[in-house]
Order: structure tokens, then sequence, then C-alpha cells
């Protein structure tokens, strides 16, 4: 595992193109655009989200 | 469960004002167990494919899982996401072909992680002497409404590697159980032998074996060849 390049940023994980932070409600609408699409999702457990709205309560918990 | 927003730098690490924010997907920990394990999750945006980004924020998370303390990651992927597949070998977890009846049935292809590749390993060198191995990893043991499903399903698998190979190899069932999982671990028990029942029309034997690196339980079964 490659663990090196990873480094640690304001609790965000830096990478050398990516930075991940932790899930917050602004993101909802960007992450429907991956939930809600029936191609990205085909391999969860569970179908597209049908609206943003479901991927908003989601985010919320 | 700690869920990260995958976003797209602007640059190198050492700038990090210079983030755009350009959302990419998600990538989360679910199913927590302190210093214990968790399962592994990850999603991007199609139009993010393609670009090595889902390894790259996979290998940062499973970095973060170490910190904080756990031993062992989970990702269950269906055995036809090859793009998932390929992702997860390649960031170096150690990966075991499943033949998964259907979507939600309750047992998917398993993926362990390096915390455990001695383990690996050698089940690979058991599998190299002529055995095939079946890993499963339903989502919950102890759910109820999975037994019958899992029995059902590891019959079938039997019957077919049989079928495809009545030369008398051996087929060895490991089932993944949490060592705190006691009725868990029962379940187990009664699923792989049931399951071997049902499609051999006798008993197996049977044997645990404690992981401690993992602090993973595997059932294993060996049907007679």
């Amino acid at each position: 595992m490659r663990t090196a390049a990873t480094r640690t940023f304001m609790n965000a994980l830096l990478t050398s193109r990516l930075v991940l932070n932790d899930l917050a409600l602004d993101d909802a609408f960007d992450l429907f655009a991956a939930r809600g699409d029936a191609e990205a999702m085909a391999y969860w457990d569970w179908p597209a989200d049908p609206n943003p709205g479901v991927t908003r309560m989601l985010v919320t918990g | 469960m700690i869920a990260r927003s995958v976003r797209r730098s602007r640059e190198v690490l050492d700038t990090t004002s210079s983030f755009d924010r350009t959302f990419v997907g998600l990538c989360d920990l679910s199913e927590l167990r302190p210093e214990k394990s968790a399962d592994l999750g990850f999603m991007l945006m199609r139009r993010h494919w393609g670009q090595g980004l889902a390894q790259e924020a996979v290998t940062a998370v499973l970095a973060f899982a170490q910190q904080l303390g756990l031993r062992s990651a989970h990702a269950r992927v269906h055995e036809d996401n090859e793009r998932s597949v390929r992702l997860l070998e390649r960031t170096g977890l150690c990966g075991y072909a499943v033949r998964s009846a259907s979507r939600g049935s309750g047992l998917e292809c398993f993926v362990t992680v390096a915390a455990s590749r001695e383990c690996c390993e050698r089940l690979n060198g058991a599998a190299a002497q002529r055995e095939t191995l079946i890993w499963l990893a339903p989502v919950k043991w102890a759910d109820r409404s999975l037994p019958r499903d899992c029995e059902s399903l590891l019959s079938t698998l039997f019957r077919a590697l049989r079928s495809s190979d009545p030369s008398g190899r051996r087929h060895r069932v490991l089932a993944t159980v949490d060592a705190a999982d006691i009725r868990g671990l029962g379940t187990a028990q009664t699923v792989v032998r049931r399951g071997a029942a049902l499609a051999l029309g006798t008993d197996v034997s049977m044997l645990l074996m404690s992981i401690t690196s993992s602090r993973i339980l595997h059932l294993a079964a060996m049907p007679p060849a």
C-alpha cells in the first residue's frame, strides 16, 4: 500500500491531485451527479438517487 | 461512517490554497469497528473515471484508516466490476474471485487489505495445490434473512465446481467473521455445513483459524475431495 504520498492539512487528506474533506451538506448537489447516475451506481447495492433531495438526506444522515 | 468528499486540487500539495474544489466523488469508511476494521467505499463522477483518481483517493483513505488504528479494511466488489477490482488490486489489496449469483444476494466478492497479506499468500499457496477457494463475505452473518440465501448459493457453487472439475479438486470455503461476532460465527458455521450438505449430501470437515493480525476469524471448511 502506498502511503507516502498522503498528507493532511486542516483535517483534510491531501494527495498529489486530490483533497479529501469531511463530507458536508454543500457536497450534496455535486454528489447527486454521481449518485443520481445509474451507470455510476450500477455496482452499488441500491439504485441511483431519484433527486438531489434524497442525496441531501443521505449527507445529513 | 467517515465519508470524505473527493475534490481535485489544481496544483501539487504545497500550494493548498490553490484548490479549485472541483468535486470528483466520494470515498468513505463505514461499519467502523474501532481498532479493528471498516468497510471501504468509493464512487467517482463518470467524467473523472479513467484518470487514476479513485486509486489515489482509496490509497489516501486506507492510509488514514491505518492512522485510526484499524487493522483491516474490506471492500466488497461485484465480480463483473472489473474496473474496481483492478483498482483495489493495484492499491495493494489481496483479491479473490468469487462468484456471485445475483446482486443483493448477501454474498459478494471479498477483498482484504495488506494487513493480512501473509494470510492471503498462504491461502493462495493452498490454491495452487489444486484447491479452489471460495470466500464468503455476507454483509451481516447474523442477519436472519441471510442463511437460506447463503446456503443456496454455496450449494450452487459447490455443484458448479464439481461438475466443471470432476477430477477431485478440493474446494475450500472461507467465511470471514468478526472475532467478536459470536452469533455470526455460529451462523457462518451452520451456513457452510448446510450449503455443502445440500450440494454434496455429506458433512464437511471444518476448522477455525484465528488470524491475529487482522483479528478476523476465518472459518474454513473443506468438503471431501
